[in-house]
């Protein structure tokens, strides 16, 4: 379980996260909504640690990110996988040295296993995510599509517990976004994966999500099912997913 | 406005020293040699063809301009021992620590802030690698091997391109030239030489690191990162050369 605990968040003075609280729980889809530079991947990066918290904690399993020494965060963040925006994928390395990537590196140190096992294991995680016969082109040679599913096969590698999606459809054709949905779907009940996704497609989240959180001017304003999403009277959550452009939220805000 | 300068520059130089302590302490585990490969090669092969242009010309003008003065006290015979000399205690390292700089801390200072600017290395620290045991450590190793094997390389051809000169003009014979090398050039020379290459590959790589490292602003930032890497680096190179010449010769 994920425990995010009244977190601050500033840069350059500028608040960003301003006491958020919001309990991941384990084997659900979480979502977190919210607009176009809120705070959303912030939110996420303090969850493996990629970002310091000025105040509030997030503690994984009950451990605390921010008492923890490198070796205890390199245990914690071995539970972890993150599907990046653009997928950031390492452009040097071919398709299947990105897939293996999680293993040969497994802890931070490098490992030496047989290329014909790793390159096995590489094509049968990439037919998961419907990207057969790719595994010897560079980053540069996919589609943004396939980017996101060949990231989506280096997070689930190593059989991580909790993965993170920071906006996994963002920039995809719809048809594209039902399969990259699909596959979130398919980690979470077969493989019973904790998944939280950040994103701003609605459709997504109606489709994905067990709960759904919404983050406004740094606080979570709503947390709950989709259902009670759509019954919810909030007005900032209504204009949102109501996509109208008239209401609390301003333009530009 | 001069306070705000100042502790500007201050912040800049604290993350600095910082970043190199944590680069060299990043060494461990070692990194794997398949993965130093493509630094090794980059360094070394793909920076020769430059560095034999540079050299060769270095030496053919140095000869040049040195016949010509020379004549005037009738020493113009003592032409290989001071270009010798010059090359190996200075030109030859400081010269192809220079183009060096502009080829390899642009270079790095590009790829790591690409990295940067497209979360890779936000993707190296979620799997706990520690990105600089991954990109700084295996460059710095690399550096440290080839950068002075360059250096005797740019000797050895600075050295061959002033005899091209000297034996045209002055008709020397090649074995006369030589003793004449071997008379004035000491091998602290050559020693000092290289121990400054090895100082100035250090400042190669941990400055192209550095300003890629902590790339912000997408294209713009990496293009700015490009240009500081190499500016600061080719300042700290000239710095690093008047301390170690003082601690050699002074």
């Amino acid at each position: 379980m994920i425990e995010i605990r009244n977190l601050y968040k500033s840069f350059n003075g500028k608040a960003v996260l301003k006491g958020v609280s919001l309990t991941i729980e384990e084997g659900k889809v979480t979502t977190i909504i919210g607009q176009s530079g809120c705070g959303k991947s912030v939110l996420l990066k303090h969850v493996v640690g990629l970002h310091k918290p000025d105040e509030g904690e997030v503690s994984v399993d009950g451990e605390v990110l921010g008492d923890l020494d490198d070796e205890a965060m390199r245990l914690c963040r071995s539970k972890f996988s993150y599907l990046f925006q653009g997928g950031a994928l390492f452009d040097s390395l071919t398709v299947w040295e990105n897939v293996v990537f999680p293993l040969v590196w497994e802890g931070g140190r490098h490992h030496h296993y047989d290329k014909r096992i790793l390159q096995k294991k590489a094509a049968e995680t990439l037919e998961l995510v419907g990207m057969a016969h790719v595994e010897s082109l560079k980053p540069s040679e996919l589609s943004g599509g396939m980017k996101k599913r060949v990231a989506l096969a280096r997070a689930i590698v190593h059989n991580p517990r909790y993965i993170l999606y920071d906006e996994p459809t963002t920039g995809l054709d719809p048809v594209m976004s039902a399969v990259i949905d699909d596959l979130i779907l398919t980690l979470n009940r077969e493989l019973g994966l904790t998944s939280v996704v950040v994103t701003h497609d609605m459709q997504s989240v109606a489709h994905i999500s067990d709960e759904v959180c919404m983050l406004y001017d740094g606080k979570i304003i709503f947390n709950g099912s989709v259902a009670r999403m759509n019954q919810e009277k909030n007005p900032v959550l209504q204009q949102f997913i109501q996509r109208e452009n008239k209401g609390p939220i301003q333009f530009g805000q | 406005m001069i306070k705000k300068s100042l502790l500007g520059a201050a912040e800049n130089v604290g993350r600095f020293s910082l970043f190199v302590d944590r680069s060299y302490r990043s060494f461990f585990p070692f990194p794997p040699f398949p993965h130093m490969f493509k630094d090794l090669y980059e360094i070394s092969v793909r920076s020769l063809p430059i560095i034999i242009l540079v050299s060769a010309f270095m030496g053919i003008i140095m000869s040049y301009q040195l016949i010509y003065e020379l004549r005037t006290f009738g020493a113009e015979m003592y032409v290989g021992g001071i270009v010798a000399v010059a090359v190996c205690r200075e030109l030859g390292p400081v010269f192809a620590a220079m183009i060096l700089a502009g080829r390899l801390s642009s270079g790095i200072a590009a790829e790591v802030g690409t990295m940067r600017i497209s979360e890779q290395i936000d993707a190296l620290e979620v799997m706990s690698v520690n990105p600089l045991n991954y990109l700084v450590a295996p460059r710095l190793l690399a550096a440290l091997v080839m950068i002075p094997m360059l250096t005797v390389f740019a000797d050895a051809i600075a050295i061959a391109g002033s005899y091209l000169v000297a034996g045209k003009i002055l008709h020397i014979h090649i074995l006369k030239y030589i003793d004449n090398i071997r008379f004035y050039l000491d091998s602290v020379d050559i020693l000092s030489g290289l121990i400054k290459s090895m100082a100035f590959s250090q400042i190669i790589v941990v400055v192209g690191s550095y300003f890629g490292y902590f790339t912000q602003g997408g294209a713009e930032g990496v293009g700015k990162a490009t240009t500081n890497a190499v500016v600061v680096a080719s300042i700290l190179i000239l710095v690093a050369d008047y301390f170690l010449t003082a601690l050699f010769f002074g």
